[in-house]
């Protein structure tokens, strides 16, 4: 560690992120509804205050969402911090969510899940490991950089992001798509336990559709029923589709699968279905692609009409999150990332895969390394006395910060 | 009398215009079940037609305020009794121009219910009045039973009768046979299997127990194991039984809403739950506990191959029973002589694809029972309902005579 690391790093004071993360936590945002007014306020100061200059944006009228939830554009701001260097490129992004998932049973927490209450070296709340912990190692970050004066070659942009548990299509997506984010090399904020994850599954949801013919109840055979054709396919992922998908592995992620998640057929028992509905849950593993997968499920259903006889289908996509994020351990930004962490725990690690869902997976199909990072064990997320632990906090919020110094260095 | 006198005296006191009338006053008071007033406006027109005549009538209140209209020419002993039994409830208009004004037109009555079924139970209570005015003393009473909620599925008028009585030696339901004998149908039972497994995040599948993948693999059976069977146990009157998968949903129970639209879609857990509805059409061949049997062993099979899943098998207990009379039967026999008499040939007795209450009288009471009525099914609950006005005093003519003859008669 060099001389301006050290007075970077002795910018960042303890307390001073300890409540700046029970202030984030304070700040409810939990979705639905997923108001981040507050939350990115709260954000946008922070950054302000230290001189990176910051703004609040709104998702407009064209961002739609896969939930018809009513949630008002108005209240979803996502906050967007510029550190500017001596030049503009290249551009590091952090992206961490600000919005959370709601508390179900806030009596079996032993505090306030909205008051950051700290014990034992513990911040507790809803947010404090997804994804606050995150948003606040990576702002604390870049107000260290602005405090100690630093001029970095290239731009430094911090992105507390909201609609995240809402599936991104207002948040990340949709800046994404407007052109707010261009990086060069993207770390995510989420939950790893502070280690360096540096591959993720995508998802798809599909919706197949099967048509069959209506007929009266009491003349089956004048029909063709939509629900037994819907199971005859359903067999045929699970003997044909399933084995093969569990040969299709990746060293740091669970293998590919496909999970039939929804059915619904038919009217009433005395009917002949003409139509059942079949939701898929399909994993990505890298490697595959969105395309390939539509076609591995369109093939089946033809083997399957082949079989039989002709009938018609429909394939929808009622949700993509990306493709499988999969960058390479021997990226810079890998290898800088696991230098920083041995160079601050005095442990080697090796990269994992992150085995929920991120919004790198947005950027995957882009030609650029994705990382993915944060304090907190991702099991405690979305469930009750969720915390994160002060000293990972700091040690991310360094991390961060020694991280934007050596790739814009 | 004697048979001729009879038949002559039946012949004139059927008068077509009155009978017409009838049929129309009964299509043109709706009796559908979106009716806040369900079928009492119809009941009363009933009772008000047997009271004008003088023929005891009382309403039998079913299930909220509903009534059954029962009207009985007593008869003094030592004869058969014989009930004429018809739903008085329809289905509602739909998409049907005019459903309500009973228009005459090309020798047809048009509207709700003309002939499923207003026109058999509008000839059935005339048959009664034609027997009353000929002042002839019956020996086996003579019901008249007006029943309820047989087209809203669920027959709680029948199912009345035969928990509560009136119940006679013999049954005639005036459904719409296109005045041929039916002399059995099927039976419809409905099933209600359930799959429970073990919801978990849809991203480590292995971790969970799939309830659709159960599901499916229960229907991929019926339709190799079970459909195959059924096709081979032919009755020669109403075909095979066969097998309908319905209705299925199945999603992780927390995400119950979303099924009924309640919710957006989520798609990111296994489900637990999946349910599916089949409706079993079976022959007299059958009974329900054979066909219950049936379900519940492949139900069986699905739960020894699928161990950590389980199946439950839930009959819906709406029994509606299989019906069928022997074509020997005096009652067919009977029928069938006055249908020569009337419209000059026998008429071949069949099996209809369709069920009616003659399936409760027959299979719940034991009463033997038979269908038999004007019109055609066909157009029954269709946008172009209308009865053959020639069906309709012939029609009377058959019950008056088959009453007279079943229940006997002081000479």
């Amino acid at each position: 560690m060099n001389s301006l690391e050290e007075k970077v790093l002795s910018m960042i004071n303890e307390k001073e992120v300890v409540e700046f993360l029970q202030q984030l936590i304070r700040s409810k945002s939990t979705y639905p509804p997923g108001d981040t007014r507050e939350v990115a306020n709260v954000c946008l100061r922070k950054l302000v205050e230290a001189g990176v200059e910051a703004k609040l944006i709104y998702p407009d009228h064209d961002a739609k969402s896969i939930w018809d939830d009513g949630v008002d554009h108005n209240n979803i701001p996502s906050v967007l911090g510029v550190l500017k260097g001596r030049k503009e490129k290249p551009v590091l992004v952090y992206n961490a969510h600000i919005d959370t998932v709601r508390v179900e049973d806030s009596d079996k927490w032993k505090y306030d899940p909205f008051s950051g209450v700290v014990e034992d070296g513990y911040i507790y709340g809803r947010g404090a490991g997804d994804d606050k912990s995150s948003v606040a190692a990576q702002i604390m970050a870049a107000v260290a950089l602005a405090r100690a004066g630093v001029k970095l070659n290239g731009t430094l942009i911090v992105n507390p992001v909201a609609d995240e548990e809402a599936c991104s299509y207002r948040g990340t997506k949709w800046l994404r798509d407007k052109g707010y984010l261009n990086p060069d090399y993207l770390v995510i904020g989420e939950q790893t336990d502070n280690k360096v994850a540096v591959a993720e599954r995508a998802v798809l949801w599909i919706e197949v559709t099967i048509k069959g013919k209506a007929a009266h109840g009491a003349m089956p055979w004048e029909g063709d029923n939509a629900v037994v054709r819907a199971a005859q396919f359903i067999n045929l992922v699970e003997s044909d589709l399933v084995p093969r998908l569990q040969e299709r592995t990746h060293p740091y992620l669970p293998h590919s699968t496909i999970s039939v998640t929804k059915i619904n057929g038919g009217v009433n028992s005395n009917a002949i279905p003409e139509i059942c509905n079949i939701t898929l849950d399909r994993r990505l593993v890298p490697g595959e692609t969105k395309e390939q997968v539509l076609k591995e499920i369109n093939d089946l259903l033809a083997k399957l009409a082949d079989e039989t006889s002709p009938f018609e289908w429909e394939l929808k996509v009622t949700y993509d999150a990306g493709a499988p994020v999969n960058t390479d351990p021997n990226e810079g930004l890998i290898k800088t990332l696991l230098g920083i962490v041995e160079d601050l725990t005095g442990e080697k690690t090796n990269p994992i895969g992150y085995r929920q869902g991120s919004d790198g997976r947005l950027f995957a199909d882009r030609a650029i390394p994705i990382a993915i990072y944060g304090p907190s064990d991702p099991a405690v997320g979305h469930s009750t006395n969720e915390r994160v632990s002060i000293k990972q906090l700091v040690e991310a919020t360094k991390v961060y910060t020694l991280l934007a110094l050596r790739m814009l260095g | 009398m004697q048979m001729g006198e009879l038949l002559d005296a039946v012949k004139t006191a059927v008068d077509a215009d009155e009978v017409l009338e009838i049929v129309r006053r009964l299509v043109m008071t709706p009796s559908h079940w979106a009716l806040a007033e369900r079928e009492k406006p119809i009941a009363l027109v009933l009772k008000n037609l047997f009271e004008d005549e003088g023929i005891d009538v009382f309403l039998q209140e079913v299930i909220d305020g509903r009534p059954n209209v029962i009207a009985t020419i007593k008869g003094t002993g030592g004869g058969k009794s014989l009930m004429f039994n018809g739903h008085i409830d329809t289905v509602p208009p739909f998409g049907m121009k005019d459903p309500f004004s009973a228009v005459v037109e090309n020798g047809k009555l048009f509207g709700r219910g003309s002939a499923d079924m207003k026109a058999g139970v509008g000839a059935m209570a005339y048959a009664l009045i034609v027997i009353k005015r000929l002042g002839i003393q019956l020996k086996g009473d003579l019901v008249f039973a007006g029943v309820i909620d047989e087209d809203a599925a669920g027959s709680a008028g029948t199912r009345y009768l035969v928990k509560n009585g009136p119940k006679t030696d013999y049954a005639i339901v005036g459904e719409p046979t296109n005045l041929h004998p039916v002399v059995a149908h099927k039976g419809i039972d409905y099933f209600e299997i359930v799959f429970r497994g073990k919801s978990v995040h849809s991203s480590v599948p292995e971790n969970g127990v799939n309830a659709i993948l159960a599901a499916a693999d229960f229907i991929g059976r019926i339709e190799r194991q079970m459909v195959p069977r059924y096709a081979g146990l032919v009755h020669p009157l109403v075909g095979a039984p066969t097998i309908n998968v319905g209705l299925i949903q199945g999603c992780a129970q927390g995400n119950m809403p979303f099924l009924l639209g309640q919710s957006p879609t989520f798609a990111g857990t296994v489900p637990d739950v999946c349910k599916v509805y089949i409706d079993i059409r079976w022959t007299p061949y059958q009974t329900i506990d054979q066909v219950t049997q049936d379900v519940m062993n492949l139900a069986q099979i699905v739960q020894e191959e699928r161990s950590d899943v389980t199946v439950e098998v839930n009959y819906i207990p709406m029994p509606r029973p299989a019906m069928e009379i022997d074509s020997k039967h005096n009652l067919v026999q009977v029928l069938n002589k006055h249908i020569k008499t009337v419209l000059g040939s026998e008429r071949l007795v069949r099996g209809e694809t369709y069920w009616g209450d003659s399936g409760l009288l027959y299979g719940l009471a034991g009463i033997p029972t038979l269908m038999f009525g004007p019109g055609d099914i066909s157009c029954a609950h269709s946008d172009d309902e209308f009865i053959e006005i020639s069906q309709l005093a012939s029609a009377v003519k058959i019950y008056a005579l088959t009453a007279l003859d079943i229940c006997g008669h002081e000479e």
